[in-house]
């Protein structure tokens, strides 16, 4: 096993080089190129920590990032047996076809997905390259921008292990596929890139459900870009937990395109993390596509969690539907940048952007920064913005009605992020959501 | 069962209720009258405990207890029930559950049992027809997206769940149609019974010809300026309120001069 300490963009590039030789007997050349063009960058832009004229970075300050020294795991030390088993029973192991990943490195113990539909394509990222070299070529890192985002261009740099995903035309996969990846190692200060790139055919349909989790409550930082390609008139439910330890940094990027009368419906549950920042950007690629992305962070303590969702309308005849909301205590902070995008010359756009806050302590903060960039003028779109402590009519409207206050209290609190529940298209995974939310706000709240 | 004695209530100091003195026996009902503004739903709050609402002078016994700084789940537990003028959304809490919650949390003050969601299913079927409400709307969130009749109708759903021993109804007549208003007469009256007491306010008569009180208060400024049998009501519906503003002009003399004193 090599580790190298990290200190600055320096120990990056040197771990690089040793990086790049220990995967060099299984890299195809574009695979280096790219890599080489993505460190490149990185070295180039470094983090994004500048405290000015820095918009996209703005609210979230990552300099303790960027001041961390993180080691890059180069070979795979974890044996799975150190993982519990109640921690892989509690993430639905059993309901799911799962990809296991564990500090970064593919678990063949724990990955089961032997009951998927043998037409589909379900690998580690690093075989797909020599399985389906120019499938693979032709879109990974396509869809990602990592020319202007240091912390894609650094997962781009050490990509080597991930999910690789493809659902062939008129497929429907019965069971989520479950990417899990899991910190388990008991060193702290790690980092890992972790990576997904899914693609579906035409008609095709799954669900996918990324689940970030960590059996110590150590400081990482999990470093994630996803890329999803929906296929003509295909559906993909994207549920995004992240459940990260409550001292770990999570940063990370899902990119999706919608193909012609596809749809997508995500779910962001961010419940761990000490920083944490998702950008999800949605790009309607195609006429008649329609996405419903959604959210809901509980933070405490010192809990910083930033979301950065840009929706790009760049076809007519689209939706897009967002809904996120937050219930915050302690001196946490949640940030939620919303940005729709409409390019000139579109029909029938629709887009509403709704987030709210809960605001249950005087210290808690949330900021709702809606930016709107509309070229077109058939659009239609509107959007939402609320940050507040519970409201003393309902509580006494409960009361009125015999429930005490501390349950009228409790019943507020969830119904308050019951609505985005509701939004889940699905029965089973909505009870997965509601218990998550629940156990959550046991943990958190005591309620 | 109710006595309200030279109640005197307000809030961040506004003086809105100026001594209302009430009494409620088992099987009555008392109607309110009184122009907007004039503080009836302020009463009602005030029977309700509501936090704000702040009891200057006078008390409030219910009971043969006085209820009158006690909390509201408390008097919600005695047998108080008041439903809202305006019922409060609460998203994201599904009306059947909330019904359960709120049954189920009187049953256990009371130390009686508690139904679990079956049982209890089966007591909302038997009360949504009592009431003519779509069951539809108890997988909803409560209140929300309601319209106007469908709110006040849950209002009285409630009170057929609850059985208070008193109910407060705060205008169940406003924005229904004549036949919504005729339905919702209809279930108040299929409530009312020998051992419990209904205060209806209202705005209007039109309610009076349905659910017939047994006295009639006219509240204005504060203060019940007259009492009187349901005529009283109809004499409301032909003249107006003015008629009474003499009785105030003459009785706000009185009560400054008491308190000068
Ligand atoms: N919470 C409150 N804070 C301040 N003033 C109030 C409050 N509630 C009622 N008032 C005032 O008290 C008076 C009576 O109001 P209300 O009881 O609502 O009358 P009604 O129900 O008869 O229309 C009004 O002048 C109103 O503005
Ligand atoms: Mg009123």
């Amino acid at each position: 096993m090599i580790q190298v300490e990290q200190t600055n963009i320096e120990n990056y590039l040197s771990a690089f080089k040793i990086f790049e030789q220990a995967e060099s007997s299984t890299s195809s050349n574009w695979m280096i190129n790219l890599r080489r063009n993505a460190i490149a960058q990185f070295e180039n832009s470094g983090f994004p920590t500048a405290r000015r004229g820095n918009e996209e970075w703005k609210y979230t300050d990552v300099s303790p990032i960027a001041k961390g020294s993180f080691k890059i795991l180069h070979n795979k030390s974890h044996n799975a047996n150190q993982l519990p088993d109640t921690k892989y029973q509690q993430l639905e192991g059993s309901a799911c076809h799962n990809l296991v990943f564990v500090d970064g490195f593919l678990d063949e113990n724990l990955t089961n997905i032997s009951s998927l539909p043998k037409e589909v394509l379900v690998c580690n990222l690093s075989d797909a390259v020599s399985i389906e070299p120019t499938f693979t070529q032709r879109h990974l890192a396509k869809y990602a921008d990592f020319l202007h985002h240091p912390f894609t261009a650094l997962n781009t740099a050490f990509m080597a292990q991930g999910a690789f995903i493809w659902v062939p035309p008129n497929i429907s996969i019965d069971k989520p596929l479950q990417v899990l990846f899991i910190s388990s190692s008991s060193n702290s200060n790690l980092i890992t890139n972790p990576r997904i790139l899914a693609l579906t055919g035409e008609n095709s349909k799954f669900t996918l459900i990324e689940n970030h989790s960590a059996v110590n409550e150590n400081s990482y930082l999990a470093n994630v870009v996803s890329e999803i390609v929906l296929g003509t008139n295909s559906n993909v439910q994207y549920y995004r937990i992240q459940q990260e330890s409550k001292k770990a940094f999570h940063i990370s990027t899902t990119h999706v395109e919608l193909g012609k009368g596809s749809r997508f419906f995500s779910m962001n549950l961010d419940l761990g993390g000490e920083i944490v920042r998702n950008n999800l950007n949605v790009v309607t690629e195609g006429e008649d596509s329609s996405c419903s992305v959604n959210g809901i962070y509980i933070t405490t303590a010192s809990q910083h969690i930033d979301n950065k969702v840009v929706i790009n309308h760049n076809s007519s005849y689209t939706t897009s539907r967002e809904l996120y909301k937050g219930i915050l205590s302690g001196k946490s902070k949640a940030i939620f940048h919303g940005s729709i995008v409409v390019r000139e010359g579109l029909r029938q756009i629709d887009a509403l952007q709704i987030d709210k806050n809960l605001l249950l302590s005087d210290q808690a903060q949330a900021n709702t920064k809606p930016a709107f960039w509309i070229y077109s003028d058939d659009v239609k779109c509107g959007h939402g913005a609320a940050s507040g402590q519970i409201d003393r009519n309902a509580i006494f409207y409960l009361t009125s009605r015999g429930i005490s206050e501390s349950d009228a209290r409790n019943l507020l609190v969830k119904g308050f992020v019951q609505e985005v529940i509701e939004s889940i298209p699905n029965k089973f995974y909505k009870d997965k959501m509601d218990n998550m939310v629940n156990a959550s706000l046991l943990d958190v709240l005591g309620i | 069962m109710l006595e309200i004695k030279n109640l005197n209530v307000s809030t961040d100091n506004t003086h809105i209720l100026k001594g209302i003195s009430l009494k409620v026996s088992a099987g009555e009902i008392h109607a309110i009258m009184g122009p907007n503004g004039s503080g009836k739903s302020s009463l009602a709050f005030s029977l309700a405990g509501k936090p704000g609402y702040n009891v200057t002078s006078g008390e409030i016994i219910f009971d043969k207890t006085n209820i009158t700084s006690m909390e509201p789940e408390g008097r919600a537990r005695a047998g108080i029930f008041l439903s809202f003028q305006h019922p409060v959304e609460v998203p994201g809490v599904r009306l059947d559950q909330f019904l359960r919650a709120s049954f189920n949390a009187i049953n256990k003050s009371r130390e009686m049992d508690q139904l679990d969601p079956l049982q209890f299913d089966k007591k909302l079927k038997e009360r949504l027809k009592v009431v003519d409400m779509d069951p539809a709307l108890t997988k909803r969130f409560v209140n929300t997206g309601f319209s106007g009749g469908e709110k006040k109708r849950n209002e009285i759903l409630q009170m057929a769940i609850l059985q208070p021993q008193l109910a407060v109804l705060d205008e169940p007549d406003s924005g229904l149609d004549v036949d919504a208003l005729k339905s919702v007469a209809d279930a108040i009256n299929k409530l009312r019974h020998s051992s419990n007491a209904i205060i209806i306010i209202t705005h209007y008569q039109r309610i009076l010809e349905y659910v017939v009180p047994d006295a009639v208060h006219i509240l204005m400024d504060g203060r019940i300026v007259k009492s009187g049998n349901k005529d009283l009501a109809r004499e409301v519906e032909s003249q107006g309120y003015e008629q009474f503003a003499n009785y105030l002009s003459n009785q706000s003399h009185l009560t400054e001069k008491e308190s000068r004193q």
